[in-house]
């Protein structure tokens, strides 16, 4: 698959999105490129704002499995990857696999569960693969987790660990509809007479694969790569950040930023596109100093302000720059 | 709004505040009876207001402190961020009121510490007093006042001319805080465009493209020259005070100088332009003639739009 095949595919599925999402065609966009980049996505905010209805249409319409656990504070490791069980007929330890076997599954308040079971996913989102009673069982492929969580509840959650965070690839906070957006939302409704929304899959498993593939084939100059690990290296020098990004953070930005780049119907990274995911690719990996929590500064808010600090590659290329020192008598 | 002063026009306003609590203890002293401190602790009361006041004076600079670090850190916010809507001024009132609450305290406490410190400069057995009592004596050994017809006994009205003193300065404190407080807001203010000095900053921004274009018709590299067009756009931008910035994008750029009208109406030439300057730029896509001369047309383009601009100046400017 070419990337302007990607790029076509790509606008068809938000399309076709957004038959049932109304008036979130930036978050279907970066949950997309969340799932092009090869990542699992968090979507965090209020109940009620169409998480669990982005991560079922995205099933539909990616044509792929789907899943769905509810996280709950008595949920096991067991209920979610599987357990062996004894088959009284054969006299054999049968394994029978847990939700975790789909190709998307939808971890539905993934804060509401014990570290335990909240740790029983990390070998599936980190490896693609389950490990029970000393066998390893690979998982579906594309294999997806979009887990929701609800931020304002701490009574009878669990925060997710920082080593679970940065298994996701993107955080996303969806925030309200406007007026606008909502008054359609409800016309809809009102039109089609019904709860659900019938969607027609765009592309299957073997299609997602592909766009997959076809990231590899987006370009990404020396200068950008030096400004992804400049933007990392500020989250670590940061004076308001405990623990800034790991590598994996700079992994995820270059990823993202290159299916960003696909879905602008572009082969090759810009600046703007790094700038348009940088948020939700580090906000969750970054550590704030406890003080912070008073004066309600967020992740987001330091990201953003690092993002407005750190140098975007000049105007001239660095070697024409040195050599010239003017751009208008830039020699190749 | 509050969080957008400044520690001078804060001061403006503190200043009548704590003038009037001044003031008005002064005003009442003769009329109220002070707070009574018969407790354990009475002859300590000095050593407990000086330390009340170092204390209040201490949280002050801390408040002071922390309100520099919250503009520091809005500054930057505002920097990242498109919203214009956000609003981040409930913590800075709080911040404000806090300052107020404090100093107006130290005032009081300050007043109250003076008048306690047997110094009675303002009570019947103060300075006034002592002087109206030596007015009275003066009076009776004073062979005039013996004269048929005059008032036996001359009554100056001291009660009445304090409170009008009174009255009177915290009119002045007020009006001083309203000149204050407009002087500095004028100074804040953004200075207007003169239509001369747009008619003046045009004719540099053909001159840059201008010369932009010579400097690229030397360049035989497609890719080269689409970057140099580029160049001399943002030059001619940065002349009009659109800098790109270290941490900005071109096509940031491109927004904010569509937004602030400063491309003369040739917006799509600017949008082209920039376009072909990102894939010059970052891709190693072969680019050719057709590329180069698109960016040499979209330069072309951008060069009649601010000579048109330059026009319009000039034209406002002689109709003034």
């Amino acid at each position: 698959m070419t990337p302007e095949q990607t790029a076509q595919a790509a606008t068809a599925i938000l399309d076709e999105l957004e038959k049932a999402v109304v008036g979130r065609r930036r978050a279907l966009e970066l949950v997309l490129t969340g799932i092009l980049a090869g990542g699992h996505v968090l979507l965090e905010d209020l109940p009620g704002l169409g998480k669990t209805l982005i991560a079922r249409s995205f099933a539909r319409v990616l044509g792929l499995d789907f899943a769905r656990v509810q996280f709950t504070p008595d949920l096991l490791p067991s209920d979610v990857v599987g357990a062996p069980l004894y088959d009284q007929r054969t006299g054999d330890m049968v394994f029978r696999a847990g939700p975790v076997f789909t190709q998307l599954l939808l971890a539905d308040e993934i804060n509401r569960t014990p570290p335990k079971t909240q740790a029983a996913l990390l070998e599936a989102m980190g490896e693609g693969q389950v490990s029970i009673d000393g066998q390893t069982r690979p998982l579906p492929r594309p294999f997806i987790v979009l887990a929701t969580d609800n931020p304002i509840e701490y009574e009878g959650t669990y925060e997710l660990p920082e080593a679970q965070l940065d298994r996701f690839l993107m955080r996303l906070r969806l925030g309200y509809l406007s007026a606008d957006h909502e008054t359609d939302m409800l016309r809809r409704r009102v039109r089609r007479a019904t709860e659900n929304v019938p969607l027609a899959p765009v592309t299957d498993a073997a299609g997602v694969m592909a766009m997959r593939e076809s990231l590899e084939g987006v370009e990404v100059s020396p200068e950008l790569l030096d400004y992804i690990v400049a933007i990392v290296a500020a989250t670590r020098a940061d004076p308001q950040v405990q623990v800034g990004a790991s590598p994996r953070g700079g992994l995820a930005l270059l990823q993202l930023s290159r299916a960003q780049a696909l879905l602008a119907r572009r082969d090759y990274v810009i600046p703007d596109d790094i700038k348009q995911v940088a948020v939700p690719a580090l906000a969750h990996r970054v550590t704030l100093r406890p003080e912070l929590w008073v004066r309600q500064v967020s992740a987001d808010d330091v990201v953003g302000r690092l993002l407005a600090a750190v140098a975007t590659p000049a105007t001239a290329p660095r070697a024409a720059a040195t050599s010239a020192g003017h751009p208008a008598q830039f020699t190749a | 709004m509050v969080f957008a002063m400044t520690a001078r026009q804060q001061l403006a306003r503190l200043l009548p505040l704590a003038a009037l609590v001044a003031l008005a203890i002064i005003g009442l002293r003769g009329q109220v009876a002070g707070p009574r401190w018969d407790g354990p602790l009475k002859a300590y009361g000095v050593v407990i207001g000086i330390a009340l006041e170092v204390i209040l004076g201490g949280l002050l600079l801390v408040t002071f402190y922390r309100e520099r670090a919250a503009r520091r850190d809005e500054a930057l916010l505002a920097a990242a961020d498109d919203d214009p809507d956000d609003d981040r001024d409930v913590p800075a009132t709080l911040r404000f009121l806090l300052r107020l609450t404090i100093g107006t305290a130290m005032v009081a406490i300050g007043v109250v510490l003076v008048m306690n410190a047997h110094l009675h400069l303002f009570t019947a057995h103060g300075i006034a007093g002592r002087n109206l009592l030596k007015f009275k004596q003066k009076q009776r050994h004073s062979p005039a006042s013996s004269h048929a017809g005059a008032s036996p006994q001359f009554h100056f009205p001291l009660t009445p001319v304090l409170y009008g003193l009174l009255i009177v300065a915290l009119i002045v404190a007020l009006a001083f805080s309203i000149w204050w407080g407009r002087r500095l807001a004028a100074a804040m203010a953004p200075p207007e465009a003169i239509p001369g000095d747009l008619a003046e900053e045009a004719e540099g921004l053909r001159e840059a493209v201008a010369s932009g274009r010579a400097a690229m018709a030397d360049l035989d590299d497609a890719r080269a020259a689409i970057i140099a067009c580029y160049a001399a756009m943002e030059r001619s931008l940065a002349e009009r005070g659109a800098e790109r910035g270290a941490a900005g994008t071109p096509d940031e750029l491109l927004s904010r100088a569509v937004s602030a009208g400063l491309l003369g109406g040739r917006d799509g030439a600017a949008r082209t332009l920039t376009t072909l300057f990102y894939e010059a730029r970052f891709s190693s896509h072969p680019l050719g003639p057709g590329q180069r001369s698109a960016a040499v047309r979209a330069l072309d383009e951008l060069a009649a739009g601010l000579g048109d601009a330059a026009a319009r100046a000039d034209g406002t400017g002689a109709a003034r």
